[in-house]
This record gives C-alpha cells, structure tokens and sequence, in this order.
C-alpha cells in the first residue's frame, strides 16, 4: 500500500494537469479476501483518479495475454511465465494512445511502485510538456 | 479439572471462530467509499473490460496512468 500513498503524492505534484489515472486492486496475497476498505481507497484521494476492483484478475489478465502475444511491443524479452499476476505496478501512457483489443503501447511501465516513482514523475512530465499530437 | 481445562479450550476455540467469522463478514460485507470527487469503486468482471478500455480512450487527449494494487 506504500505504493499507492507514494501515487497520490506523486499527483499532487501535478495538481492542474490534464491527467487520468485508473488505480486497480486485485487479490494478490493469501488476505486479500474482498474489495478494498474505505481507509484503502482513501490512500489514492486525487479527483482525477477512479478506482476500480479486479477480483478475477482480468486486467491482470490482459496484460499477461498482450506480453504473450507480442513480448517486444512491450519491452520484454520473451512472454511472462505461467500464472504471472501484474500488480505493484505503474503504467504511464501517452496523451494519443488507444486500448482497442490490446493494450496500447506504454511511455513508461515498471514496479514496485514505490521504487519507480521518480522514474514515473519524469515520464508524467514528459507527456505533459510534450506537444499534442 | 481437566475436564474444566477442556471446556475452557472449547470455549476458547468457539469464541476464536466467531470472532474470526465476524471479522471475515465485516471484511466483506463493510460499505466501500471512493474518496470525495472520484466515481464509485467499480468491480471487473471478465465482460467488463471493454468499458474499462472505453473509460481509458475516454480521456484520450490527456495523459494517462493505470496502477495496480494488492489491498492488504
């Protein structure tokens, strides 16, 4: 959770900025029985967040499948192994990206979040500073 | 005597077991609030990625971050 807290800072470093942040939780660990309580949630208070629950782990998932079908568009060498779980991780994307089947390809997309949290401001001011498509 | 130690283990266990259900149910059951400003929390199910794709493409034009989380 010291992930997310670092997240919301790390927003609050941006408090004007067009800007869009998905944050999901998903059962991970053996305690991990039900959906985030309202002390969780509130670790990500930025309004320009919208939280969401992922207990079948379908984002998870996706991303998975995406990495296996196409290890290179996404900066691996080779697929993920059997039952790998995304999660403290922190995706950035661009200002024109698309999610149509597959997930668009990312500006910056690493974990634990906490270890890439300066890495993730960057690549946030990065797309910011950048001109529209 | 040991059977009194024996009641008192089996009192102990059953009070052990409902307090660990209460907090279970509480686990699961307790109202969930989205801080002040953002939507509801919304479950994924396996049919729901396609509105978790259309409300990232939502704010294209914008920059976007998705992260993942385990709550405990």
């Amino acid at each position: 959770m010291r992930g997310a807290s670092a997240l919301d800072h790390l927003l609050a470093e941006f408090p004007e900025a067009a800007l869009r942040v998905q944050v999901v939780w998903e059962p991970v660990i053996v305690s991990d029985v039900a959906a985030p309580l309202s002390q969780v949630l509130g670790l990500v208070a930025d309004r320009r967040v919208t939280q969401y629950w992922d207990p079948e782990l379908v984002l998870s998932d996706d991303f998975v499948r995406a990495v296996h079908d196409d290890p290179a568009r996404y900066g691996f060498d080779e697929p993920l192994p059997p039952g790998f779980i995304a999660w403290d991780v922190v995706g950035v994307f661009g200002r024109s990206a698309r999610w149509e089947r597959e997930p668009p390809v990312l500006v910056l997309s690493s974990g634990p979040v906490v270890e890439v949290i300066d890495a993730t401001r960057i690549a946030i001011a990065e797309e910011l500073a950048a001109a529209p498509d | 005597m040991a059977r009194d130690a024996r009641k008192a283990i089996a009192t102990l266990a059953v009070a052990a077991a409902l307090v660990a259900g209460l907090a279970f149910a509480w686990l699961r059951l307790a109202p969930r609030h989205v801080p002040a400003g953002q939507p509801p929390l919304t479950t994924l199910r396996s049919n729901s990625l396609p509105d978790f794709r259309a409300a990232f493409n939502a704010s294209e034009g914008e920059a976007r971050v998705v992260a993942m989380f385990s709550p405990t």
